[in-house]
């Protein structure tokens, strides 16, 4: 019952969400959405490595970065389709999220957090210096669009920005989904208890490090999935999209939505894209805003607002319970 | 089913455990005393990986298990509990104990992803279980409260279910009467012993309660700075003239 109610919700949400082309056809907004579905990747895959498993990253969009650049130099150098390198810049930040993981999932909290800043520091550094393949400050330009797509008699090409829209819908809903799945799962389950208490998890037969690995490994594939898309939904990529400042934008992201849950980090995303937009009005008090608000959340709302919403739901309900047991005859 | 030989770990100069040789046989219950600081906790942090010692040996089924990772020992069926109440602060006691069953799920990523066959049957067997277990020791009413807003006495309880959720074949338990009123250490001892009647599970029990000890073990060691200085039935080793020195030198918590 409880689960055909969700399923009904989740399709309802999917079929408006399909029609937002048709009700914002100015191309500024469009922008906003499209950039809202790649963040929402973004910031499952960290919140599948920070929320779930508890693992702090601050070094997420190098592999955003990765994803971008092996999938932009893939296509402009030999000629690979979208369709192609997207997976390939997928697994090649999946390689990299493990071997990094290996090395640095063994530190905690603070030391884990600057470490993976350095990380990301550091291939900031590579894209920046390594010239000769990646064209340094200057970065690629002139990466090509998806190819035309024949599916099932259908003929798709990826030319206007609702075409991105929904491309980027498809693509976010199966992140979703996926995160959504791995979450509901025995893997969810452990990286869960991680996250809780690693000692205990350790003690009922849970391998702590594999754990963390896998969520670091799929988190990585996944942005780097993500960077493949918006190189090719921006045409052009230079090293200041993937810097330690954008690591740090999608873990407010989380922050704000709450990151030990499914919705939080989409709304976080999808929040957090638009509204900058609208405070452009306040101009460089914008950055005030943002600081002032993000301290706000992690003193007083660590869950994030679907986070503190939910909790607040099952306090109810466990204050509910609570008067039952005390008083048994008003049940 | 378990057994130690010559295990010894010092810190610094500081010998916690020296020399201690342990013999748990199948179905037993077990217990090791001795006073504050005498090595306990840390023999259990021995058996279980968390802790390599300096020299010794740990056979476990018949099997060398010195030099395992905590969670691979664990996989064979050697769980232990903490001294401290050790739960998933922010997991209700549904989950948590549901948690417990990780080893004994295997449905691959595929199956995890489309929600497979595999996945599904698992997690409806861990539904079930789940409830046996809770209802086993009389957690089922506090099913959807969170770990953090348990009473004390639960939260110890919900250790335990969580261990045994985990499919022990050797029980350690550190402590679990610590800080129970009466009642609820009459409810453990129920449930100590038919953890034993109704799963076949061998019990090693750290205790400072010592009704409780005398009650329900079948075997006692106890432990003094680290040594073993005494080894047997219940009424011998209350007789033992060294175990009761140790304790009047030492003063004893919860002695009655
Ligand atoms: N990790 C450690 N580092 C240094 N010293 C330790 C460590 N663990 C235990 N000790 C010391 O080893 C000795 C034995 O401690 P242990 O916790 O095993 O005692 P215990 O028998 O469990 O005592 P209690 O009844 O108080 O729980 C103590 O002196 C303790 O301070
Ligand atoms: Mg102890």
């Amino acid at each position: 019952m409880k689960k055909q109610v969700r399923l009904l919700v989740a399709a309802l949400v999917l079929i408006g969400l399909l029609f937002i082309p048709k009700l914002f056809s100015m191309d500024y907004y469009m922008h906003m959405f499209v950039m809202s579905e790649i963040y929402t990747v973004l910031a499952l895959s960290l919140a599948l490595i920070v929320g779930f498993s508890g693992q702090v990253s601050m070094g997420h969009a190098a592999f955003y970065g990765i994803g971008a650049y092996v999938s932009a130099l893939l296509s402009v150098n030999f000629g690979f389709s979208f369709w192609v390198t997207i997976w390939i810049a997928g697994i090649a930040a999946g390689v990299v999220s493990f071997m990094i993981g290996v090395l640095v999932l063994r530190l905690r909290g603070h030391f884990l957090a600057i470490t993976t800043a350095f990380f990301g520091i550091l291939v900031g550094l590579v894209f920046n210096n390594w010239t000769t393949l990646t064209n340094g400050p200057m970065g690629i330009s002139g990466i090509p669009r998806p190819t035309p797509f024949h599916f099932a008699g259908f003929n798709m090409v990826v030319q206007t920005r609702a075409h991105y829209y929904y491309l980027g819908l498809a693509f976010a809903a199966l992140v979703t989904f996926i995160v959504y799945r791995l979450i509901n799962s025995r893997i969810g389950n452990a990286l869960i208890a991680i996250r809780e208490n690693e000692e205990l998890a350790r003690s009922i037969g849970i391998d702590a490090m594999a754990y963390k690995v896998f969520a670091f490994t799929v988190g990585g594939g996944l942005a780097g999935m993500a960077g493949s898309f918006y190189a090719h939904y921006i045409l052009f990529i230079s090293p200041v999209t993937f810097t330690v400042g954008e690591s740090i934008n999608i873990l407010v992201m989380i922050i704000f939505g709450g990151m030990t849950t499914l919705f939080g980090p989409i709304l976080g995303a999808v929040f957090l894209t638009v509204l900058p937009e609208f405070l452009r009005i306040a101009g460089s008090l914008r950055l005030v805003i943002y600081g002032v608000a993000l301290v706000v959340f992690i003193i007083w709302m660590p869950l994030g607002v679907w986070g503190s919403l939910k909790s607040f739901w099952m306090g109810q309900r466990q204050a509910s319970l609570q008067t039952a047991r005390e008083n048994p005859e008003r049940l | 089913m378990l057994e130690a030989r010559g295990l010894s770990i010092s810190f610094g100069g500081l010998k916690a455990v020296e020399s201690v040789d342990l013999s748990v046989g199948k179905g037993e219950i077990f217990s090791l005393i001795g006073p504050n600081g005498a090595g306990k906790t840390t023999l259990f942090n021995l058996l279980t990986g968390f802790l390599k010692p300096d020299r010794g040996e740990v056979l476990f089924m018949d099997q060398p298990i010195l030099g395992r990772q905590p969670h691979e020992i664990a996989g064979m069926g050697l769980i232990r509990t903490f001294q401290k109440t050790n739960i998933f602060a922010e997991a209700t006691v549904k989950e948590s104990v549901a948690i417990g069953f990780h080893t004994q799920r295997q449905a691959n990523i595929v199956d995890i992803l489309v929600n497979g066959p595999n996945s599904r049957a698992e997690k409806r067997a861990v539904e079930e279980q789940t409830r046996e277990i809770l209802a086993f020791t009389g957690l089922l009413p506090w099913s959807d409260y969170l770990g953090k807003n348990l009473p004390y006495g639960k939260q110890r309880l919900l250790a335990i279910a969580l261990a045994l959720a985990a499919k022990p074949r050797l029980l350690l338990l550190d402590e679990p009467a610590t800080g129970l009123n009466p009642v609820e250490t009459k409810e453990l001892i129920e449930i100590i012993l038919s953890v034993r009647e109704t799963y076949g599970i061998t019990v090693l029990l750290i205790e400072h309660n010592m009704k409780l000890v005398i009650s329900i073990s079948d075997r006692i060691a106890v432990l003094n700075f680290g040594q073993k200085i005494a080894e047997g039935k219940p009424n011998e080793v209350a007789q033992n003239p060294a175990v009761v020195e140790a304790y009047l030198g030492r003063g004893f918590r919860n002695a009655s």
